[in-house]
């Protein structure tokens, strides 16, 4: 990670993500493998001595104590008297707005304060590292979109180095300077949210944000830039990269890297397609086509598909530049889950 | 707002961090700390009851000679496993249904009857036993004419006393912590009330009852003083057996019973405990219709009325009907110069500084051991620390003191007996502190406690400012319950010592040896259990009062 980074490590149930955050806290001591902080060796140093603020999944607010109490225990376990820590305690209470509350007890909040509490409580220690491990997954849904970006936001003015896992891909997107998709506790990519969009390394990634089309097929030419693949009996191109001939791909195509047309264009890369759904969606419309035995989802701008409906014929023509061919890959059983 | 860098030490935080505080982080301190409670629990708890009895084997050859004695024993042994079976599914079957009462009724009145189920597990059972004896065959004072014959029947009735409200209580406890949601579906799915407790509620209890029959089983194989006070000359379990031949001093049956005592109630709870909890006991039953014919209202108020009357007539009013005796008495002037009572008031001095020591050692014992288990500080052996720490409840404890002695008289002799009592009572004790802690230690989210490390506080200071404080009722309930059962022990006590008393034993040799007036011996055992009360509501009062709700 780098310093001041927002990292999002976004991965299905079971992926890793919470024990990795808990490694890197100091709470497991890991079999193999080291943590190094601004290249300090941390990998067996003590929770109490790493400095790195950490806020677990369920809050563990400390039920006993109050909101201010919450606070002050970092500060107060490292020795810092008791009117400092108040005075730091209140500065950061005001920032996540409890300063009203600071007699309650955790369980007479609700649950937008108690994760503002708890974030209180991992920043007042003023490290420069925070661990979030799924903070907006116990919220309603207006307030994880709300406070999100409030994270980042107190996340960069207060410089911090910021690791948030989350199973929530459009969180992950909007918030992320850089996302790692982890899966069975291996790395499968890392890239800005844009790469990881763009350009997939894995069926998984691909899948794990937006919606795709996922089709088997073979490379049957390669010519210059651009390899001709067979998939069933369609045929489609797309960039060469690093594709061999005859090499079993799996191509991941995304809908709104199809053109979308009424009327033939004479491309030979074109099919024809019957439209089984369409959904009308605002600025974008998406449809369900089907070609060649194969089900496919599309999308463009609703204008451009204004007239056409449920069971019309239209031409689709998968955007060579952008498709993303992969070497072949069986479907992971996560696939399933998401 | 300054952002520290990673490289600062953290000392330069914490000129004030405690020598404790910053040994505890050593990755050493924890392994070393739960070992050593291990070790020493083992040594104090386990042991003792073990090495007695192992270092006398050789004595149970001489006994296995005697067939007169091997027949007694056998006698003894089936008895007191007739009463235990007896008693225990008596408990059950009319148990359940007042436990019901208690948890889910809507009658007034209710909350009183709670409170009155946990009276006779207060009393202590010496006291109990004075009563209950009083109460069914003593010519004089019985209101039935003292109609029940002393032995068997006599003996059951007092088991009944101390085992029914524990019972109750226990399946009380289940029953509200178990989530009703569950019921709901049943019930809207078509299943009569009955079915539905059957097939979805008390299999959703079922480790608080299992829980509840072994340690009430254990509790009734275990009891020595009062069941001496019912027996008669002629009826003998195993307890009262081995506190016979103690009294003669002959040691091959002594040590043969004991271990037959140990070696069959080991095996049996232990095998009853686990097929308990593999196993799907599925009660058989009337078909659907007659389980939803038997919900209906005049059942139900047969069955809650037959409980509660089982509750007065045979558990309520006999283990208090001692009061009624004591009226009697009027000798005040004895109370402080009669040798008999001089005593008692030594006795009762002993029974509490045994008591109050035996809770202390157990604490700090305990609490390191059940921490250790309940946060799997063993690893993988953490299951075989949690048997072994639970084994001393499945021995009865005349036996465990019976091996204390014998442990005294090979290697210990200038032990003085106060001493051997405390070491026998810290080894039938400690169990208890540990489980009931230990709950409380579990109940706790660990991440609470993973928090508090990542905001700096070492594991010690972890402990002290966030385990301990969150866990103290545990504590505190555990700590309550030694001592109570520590104050109540006679069996133990009993094997283990040969001059000394504690306040129950003597209560025990008033009535068995007729040393007193029986108006005498029945205000000695209220003297007991005020006491007993008043020592409870004090530690209540000083910890109680700082008792937070909430979290």
């Amino acid at each position: 990670m780098f310093d001041g980074e927002y990292l999002v490590v976004l991965g299905p149930t079971g992926a890793g993500k919470s024990t990795l955050l808990k490694v890197i806290a100091g709470i497991h001591y890991p079999d193999r493998g080291k943590v190094l902080v601004y290249g300090r060796d941390m990998t067996r140093v003590p929770p109490e001595w790493r400095g790195i603020a950490y806020f677990p999944q369920n809050y563990a607010l400390f039920p006993h104590l109050t909101v201010l109490e919450n606070v002050t225990y970092g500060l107060r376990a490292r020795g810092i008297s008791e009117s400092d820590a108040r005075k730091r305690a209140l500065e950061v209470l005001r920032m996540v707005l409890l300063h009203e509350r600071t007699e309650s007890y955790p369980h007479e909040l609700s649950g937008g304060m108690q994760q503002r509490l708890a974030l209180a409580r991992a920043l007042v220690t003023a490290s420069g590292i925070l661990l979030l491990d799924e903070p907006l997954a116990a919220l309603d849904a207006i307030l994880r979109l709300e406070l999100r970006y409030e994270l980042r936001r107190i996340a960069k003015r207060l410089r911090l180095t910021v690791l948030h896992v989350t199973h929530d891909h459009e969180e992950a997107l909007s918030i992320a300077d850089r996302i790692v998709v982890l899966r069975r506790g291996e790395v499968v990519q890392v890239g800005t949210p844009q790469q990881i969009y763009e350009q997939p390394a894995d069926i998984l990634v691909s899948c794990l944000i937006g919606e795709v089309n996922v089709l088997d097929g073979i490379v049957h030419s390669v010519e210059n830039e651009y390899a001709i693949i067979t998939i069933d009996k369609l045929v489609l191109r797309a960039r060469r990269g690093k594709l061999k001939l005859h090499q079993p791909v799996t191509v991941v195509i995304r809908p709104e890297w199809v053109f979308v047309r009424k009327q033939r264009q004479g491309t030979p890369w074109e099919w024809e397609a019957r439209v089984e759904r369409i959904y009308f969606r605002g600025y974008m419309s998406v449809l369900d086509v089907s070609v060649g035995g194969l089900e496919l989802r599309v999308s463009a701008p609703s204008h451009m598909v204004s007239g056409i409906h449920e069971g019309d014929t239209v031409c689709v023509e998968a955007d060579a530049e952008r498709i993303v061919v992969l070497p072949y890959q069986a479907r992971p059983p996560e696939l399933f889950e998401l | 707002m300054r952002s520290p860098r990673m490289g600062d030490n953290p000392s330069s935080y914490s000129p004030r961090l405690s020598f404790l505080d910053r040994i505890s982080s050593h990755p050493l301190a924890a392994p070393l700390l739960y070992i050593l409670a291990l070790f020493l629990f083992v040594a104090f708890a386990i042991a003792p009851t073990l090495i007695g009895i192992l270092g006398n084997l050789k004595l149970v050859g001489v006994a296995l000679q005697d067939p007169q004695l091997l027949e007694q024993t056998r006698v003894a042994v089936v008895n007191s496993f007739a009463v235990a079976s007896i008693v225990v599914a008596i408990d059950l079957v009319l148990g359940i249904p007042l436990a019901w009462l208690i948890a889910r009724g809507r009658l007034p009145g209710l909350r009183f009857l709670d409170t009155l189920v946990d009276m006779p597990l207060v009393m202590p059972t010496a006291a109990a036993g004075y009563s209950v004896l009083l109460f069914w065959s003593n010519p004089e004072y019985s209101p039935v004419r003292g109609v029940v014959p002393i032995g068997f029947f006599t003996v059951l009735l007092l088991h009944f006393t101390f085992t029914f409200p524990y019972v109750v209580r226990t399946v009380v406890g289940g029953l509200q912590t178990a989530d009703l949601s569950y019921e709901i579906p049943a019930r809207t799915l078509g299943a009569s009330p009955l079915t539905t407790a059957r097939t979805v509620t008390l299999p959703l209890i079922k480790p608080s009852i299992i829980s509840a029959l072994v340690l009430a089983y254990a509790r009734s194989l275990s009891e020595t003083g009062a069941t001496m006070m019912v027996t008669g000359p002629h009826f003998f379990t195993g307890p009262v057996l081995i506190k016979y031949w103690k009294e003669q001093g002959r040691l091959e049956p002594l040590v043969f019973v004991s271990i037959v005592m140990i070696l069959s109630s080991v095996m049996l709870l232990s095998i009853l405990s686990w097929v308990a909890k593999r196993y799907r006991i599925r009660l058989p039953w009337f078909s659907p219709v007659s389980e939803a014919r038997l919900s209906g209202g005049g059942w139900t108020g047969l069955r809650d009325g037959a409980a509660l009357v089982f509750f007065f007539a045979i558990i309520i009013i006999p283990t208090f009907f001692i009061f009624r005796a004591a009226t009697d008495f009027r000798d005040w002037s004895a109370l402080a110069s009669h040798t008999e009572w001089r005593t008692f008031w030594g006795a009762l001095g002993i029974s509490f500084a045994v008591a109050g020591l035996v809770t202390l050692v157990d604490a700090v014992l305990g609490i390191p051991v059940a921490l250790g288990i309940a946060r799997r500080r063993y690893g993988r052996f953490t299951p075989v620390v949690d048997g072994l720490v639970s084994l001393p409840i499945l021995v009865p404890t005349v036996a465990l003191g019976s091996s204390v002695h014998l442990l005294r008289q090979l290697y210990l002799r200038a032990l003085p007996e106060f001493w051997a009592i405390v070491i026998a009572h810290i080894s039938f004790t400690a169990p208890f502190l540990v489980k009931v802690f230990q709950a409380g230690v579990e109940a706790i989210d660990p991440e609470i406690e993973y928090v508090a490390r990542t905001l700096g506080a070492s594991p010690l200071r972890t402990f002290r400012t966030i385990t301990l404080p969150i866990a103290r009722n545990a504590l505190l309930a555990g700590a309550i319950l030694v001592f109570v059962r520590s104050v109540d022990e006679t069996g133990a006590t009993m094997a283990v010592v040969e001059k000394t008393q504690t306040a129950p034993v003597v209560l025990v040799a008033w009535v068995k040896k007729g040393l007193v007036p029986m108006s005498w011996a029945a205000f000695g055992g209220i003297v007991l259990v005020a006491v007993s009360f008043i020592a409870l509501l004090i530690v209540r009062t000083i910890f109680g009062a700082r008792m937070r709700v909430g979290g």
